[in-house]
Formats: C-alpha cells, sequence, structure tokens
C-alpha cells in the first residue's frame, strides 16, 4: 500500500485527487496548508512514499513548507501540483528540490501519469 | 445528445469507406463521444439535426473534421516509456553509429503521427543523444492523413495539458517556451529536424527515401488484415537494409503473411530485414 499526503487548500483538489486513485493500492492523506502538513511529515513512520503540494494556501504556502519537507527528510518525493505555471514558478521549485510539477487544470491521465513512476507503478498497464 | 444505434453505423460505414478505419459495435461509444464533439464544433442541438446534415452529403469542412475526429486518438509525448528507454539507449545509438560507419544520413519516419508528440519525443531523444556522441545529418519525417492535423503538429504549440501527458518537467522547461496565450512552443532546434507531409497510407504513394527507423505505432489496428498486411509490405521497401520497424506494443504481425524478421530487444518487438548479429562483448 503506498502512501500520499496531499497538500491543499482546496477541498474538491483532494475529492478529485481521490477520485483519481480510486481502484489503485493507495491510501491518501489530506492536509489543508502548509503548517497542517508539515505536521503529518513529522509524525513518527509518516513515510510518504509522495506529497503533492500546492502553492498557494493559507497560513503557510507551498514555497516556504517545500524545504522544511526536505530539510525532515532530503529524499522525499514531493510533486507540486498548483496553478502557478510560467517557466520561472516551475524552474524555482524544481530547484528547491521537487521531482516534477503538475499545473492545474490537469486530467486523471496526467495526475497518474506524473505519480505512477515514483510509485512504482506501471502507467501503461495501468491506462 | 443520444445517437441510435442505426445512426451510428451510418458513420462507421462511412469512416470505413474513406479511411479503412473499422469501428466494431463494441466500439460505438467511442465513435458516438467524437460524434457529439463534432456536433458541437458544428452547432448543431439534435441528432437529428445531425444526421440531416451527415446524409444530405458529407463533403468540405464537415468532412476534414468528421475524419479528423475520428482519427484523433488522444496522444502523449514518450507514450510508453520503455519504449523510449530503449530507443534512446539501444537502437538509437546503433543506427547513428550504421550512419556514420556508411557515411549516410539518419532517416525516421514517424507514420500516422497526429499531432506530432510522437515525432517531437523522437527529436528531442536525438538532441539528447547528441550531447553524448558526434551525429550524422538527422531528418525526421511525420506524416498523417489530416492536414487540419499536421498544421498544428507543424506549429509546435500545445496546451497546458497536451505538454503534461507524458513530458517530464524537465524536458519541458529545457525545450519549450510558454507562450502569452498559456501555451506551450516547442523550440526550433527540435522543431527544425521534423518535416511534415499528408500522406494517406491506403492510397498515396509513400516517401521515396530509404528509412534507418520507421514508428507505426498503434496506426494499423483498426484496419483490416488485408489492408494491414499490404502497408505493412509497402512500409518494408521503405526501410534500409539495417533498419528497424516499431509497432505499438500490442500490436503484432501474427496472423499474415510478412517479410519481417522479428527481433526482440529489452522485451521490445523491433521488426527487420536482416537478423542482426549481437555484439560481442570485448
Amino acid at each position: 500500500m503506498k502512501k500520499i499526503l496531499v497538500i491543499d487548500d482546496s477541498s474538491s483538489v483532494h475529492a478529485f485527487v481521490k477520485y483519481c486513485f480510486h481502484g489503485f493500492d493507495v491510501t491518501i492523506q489530506s492536509a489543508y496548508n502548509g503548517e497542517e502538513g508539515l505536521l503529518f511529515v513529522q509524525q513518527e513512520h509518516a513515510n510518504y512514499d509522495l506529497i503533492l503540494l500546492d502553492w498557494e494556501m493559507p497560513i503557510k504556502d507551498g514555497p516556504s513548507t517545500l524545504p522544511e519537507i526536505m530539510k525532515h527528510n532530503s529524499s522525499q518525493t514531493v510533486l507540486m501540483m498548483t496553478s502557478k505555471s510560467s517557466e520561472e514558478n516551475i524552474s524555482q521549485m524544481i530547484n528547491m528540490g521537487a521531482s516534477e510539477y503538475i499545473m492545474k487544470p490537469f486530467t486523471k491521465d496526467i495526475i497518474l501519469g506524473k505519480t505512477f513512476p515514483f510509485l512504482g507503478f506501471d502507467y501503461e498497464i495501468a491506462n | 445528445m443520444k445517437l441510435q444505434t442505426d445512426d451510428i453505423r451510418f458513420f462507421a460505414n462511412y469512416i470505413e469507406s474513406q479511411l479503412g478505419i473499422i469501428y466494431q459495435e463494441d466500439n460505438y461509444f467511442q465513435l458516438e463521444n467524437r460524434l457529439v464533439e463534432i456536433a458541437r464544433i458544428f452547432d448543431v442541438k439534435t441528432p437529428q439535426d445531425l444526421m440531416t446534415k451527415a446524409k444530405s452529403g458529407i463533403s468540405g469542412q464537415f468532412k476534414q473534421v468528421l475524419l479528423d475526429v475520428a482519427t484523433n486518438n488522444e496522444t502523449s509525448f514518450f507514450r510508453d516509456t520503455k519504449v523510449y528507454k530503449n530507443l534512446e539507449t539501444t537502437i538509437l545509438p546503433e543506427l547513428i553509429r550504421d550512419a556514420k560507419i556508411n557515411k549516410t544520413d539518419l532517416n525516421i519516419w514517424s507514420v500516422a503521427s497526429s499531432s506530432g508528440q510522437e515525432a517531437y519525443s523522437i527529436s528531442i531523444l536525438i538532441q539528447e543523444i547528441s550531447q553524448k556522441m558526434a551525429m550524422p545529418q538527422v531528418k525526421i519525417y511525420s506524416t498523417d492523413i489530416s492536414e487540419r492535423i499536421l498544421k498544428k503538429a507543424a506549429s509546435g504549440k500545445y496546451s497546458q495539458l497536451e505538454v503534461q501527458r507524458g513530458m517530464p518537467t524537465n524536458m519541458l522547461l529545457k525545450y519549450f517556451s510558454k507562450t502569452e496565450d498559456e501555451h506551450w512552443q516547442i523550440k526550433d532546434e527540435i522543431k527544425n529536424r521534423v518535416e511534415f507531409k499528408v500522406l494517406n497510407l491506403k492510397s498515396d504513394p509513400y516517401l521515396t527515401l530509404k528509412f534507418d527507423l520507421i514508428l507505426c505505432r498503434n496506426v494499423l489496428i483498426y484496419q483490416k488484415v488485408d489492408a494491414k498486411a499490404d502497408i505493412l509490405k509497402r512500409l518494408y521497401f521503405c526501410m534500409k537494409p539495417n533498419g528497424y520497424l516499431l509497432m505499438g506494443s500490442g500490436e503484432s504481425m501474427l496472423g499474415f503473411d510478412n517479410p519481417y524478421i522479428q527481433e526482440i530487444n529489452e522485451g521490445i518487438a523491433y521488426y527487420t530485414k536482416t537478423k542482426k548479429i549481437p555484439a560481442v562483448a570485448a
């Protein structure tokens, strides 16, 4: 069972991500801002296979959350999932340690295609 | 909008007569979705109106859109990552070495390449390989039956959704620029290597060049066996003696006579003219 943490302030994004992974061997934990996300990350035995991180959120946004996640676990796989989509935005987060970048809006095939290589799933077969 | 089975059959028969692409009744839902899309493009409100329009004569723009939509599958960059990995690490370096020894160009043909993702993915691989080894002149030919889709392909401009299908973010940043209208433009260094040409595999003369690599992936799945065998025979004559033909991962040449030799490389089936001699470790 793979574990994904979704950090995003929109409940509809959480619902859509859950819908996309429905039927796969995946469990999804929801956090609604960076601070809440970090609490989950820092829990003992958290071990998330993947973190999906939004940019714009109240309390603590994505760019200030990502370095703290990486500080806690430098090999943590984090994928940005945001409507900020300029080349500068993308470069900034990749340089800060994000493994991939998903631009909103996205479709089910896009999120599965972007995340499956990190989860060790075969996208071609699943698709 | 809901279409009757007989109405869908009318369009399926028309598409088969024009393109040789067969929609079995099991796949009518797929065609129905595409017909609904056409109705939206032409602002047709009811199935009856769509049928009236079609039966009064399918011509002009309506015909072009119908044929485009019927053949336009959702496509992605680097579709089937294992295949592209194998091309990058094994097949392309081998073909590049051969071309340099024989002092020839490296010619690649993306058959029925739709909106260009396959041709541009190959061009990106060539660009990546060129940073590691000296290259011969490389030309990628990209053909499709649809003029409309080729125009889009030749523009090298893709929507945000399209570039997220199969294109890793590091490659996106390296080989695309974002446009003011929220699209992504492929860079000239990748685009200039690709040439686009309208070609109907059933009825047009094929390209006269000889190819090192022909990609004919997920193209012949809707063709009848005899049409498929005929196309594959014609492609055989377009290959260099050391060339490869690559089909889709679910496709094969089982069930009909063909002149090819099958070679399996890291689990991927390639079709060749001559048996390759495996490299011997020094």
